[in-house]
């Protein structure tokens, strides 16, 4: 009986965890709802050219065109630290990738456009804007304590 | 149920790709594709700011 009554509370917290991890994720989705963008255009080179930004809480999707059409449409991930390892064995440190880029939809032998693709992915990468918004926060709070803490041992050490 | 856990786990493992779509006439020039990429980084850049601000 003893037993039985252990695993309906081992049931039961079990439960109520997930339910936390939902609820929280649920939060984090409800926060990036309505997706933010951000249009524009400028005339480049002599064409009119449109620039189209959304943010969503997965990923982020931003569009340029001169033809008021999407054109070619590439994915840029991080690599994962597995992959970037392989690379960085290979010695080629300054040449190594962080970004993964890939063709969806479009013109995949046009190596311009791809490496266009590629060194917006990489600038982005190197910028810490791959990371959804809530891990950057968390980040930038620990900076601040951590300078906090700084300043009152500082101060401290002063008197 | 299994979205959410999805989510949560694609958001605890920072896996937020960029998905670009890029519409350039063939005959542009590599400065047209230069300016194209630069104002593509800096608009992307003051969207994620304005939302961390928010945040």
């Amino acid at each position: 009986m003893r037993g039985v009554y252990n695993l309906i509370t081992l049931a039961e917290s079990l439960s109520v965890g997930f339910a936390a991890a939902a609820a929280s994720a649920a939060l984090l989705v409800m926060a990036f709802f309505p997706p933010r963008a951000g249009t524009c255009a400028y005339v480049i080179d002599g064409s009119h050219t449109e620039f189209m930004i959304t943010e969503y809480a997965d990923r982020i999707v931003a569009i340029a065109t001169q033809i008021g059409k999407l054109g070619t449409v590439f994915e840029c991930a991080c690599l994962a630290p597995g992959d970037l390892q392989a690379a960085m064995d290979e010695d080629f440190s300054h040449l190594t990738p962080r970004v993964r880029v890939r063709t969806l939809i479009g013109r995949r032998d046009d190596v311009t456009l791809n490496a266009c693709a590629r060194h917006i992915g990489e600038v982005l990468a190197s910028r810490g804007l791959h990371k959804c918004v809530g891990e950057r926060t968390r980040a930038r709070a620990r900076i601040r304590s951590s300078d906090d803490e700084t300043d009152d041992m500082a101060s401290k050490t002063r008197r | 149920m299994t979205r959410l856990t999805t989510w949560h786990q694609k958001l605890a493992a920072n896996d937020r790709p960029v998905v670009i779509a890029l519409g350039i006439r063939p005959q542009a020039s590599a400065d047209a594709l230069r300016a194209v990429a630069a104002l593509v980084i800096e608009r992307v850049e003051e969207l994620t700011s304005a939302s961390e601000r928010v945040g």
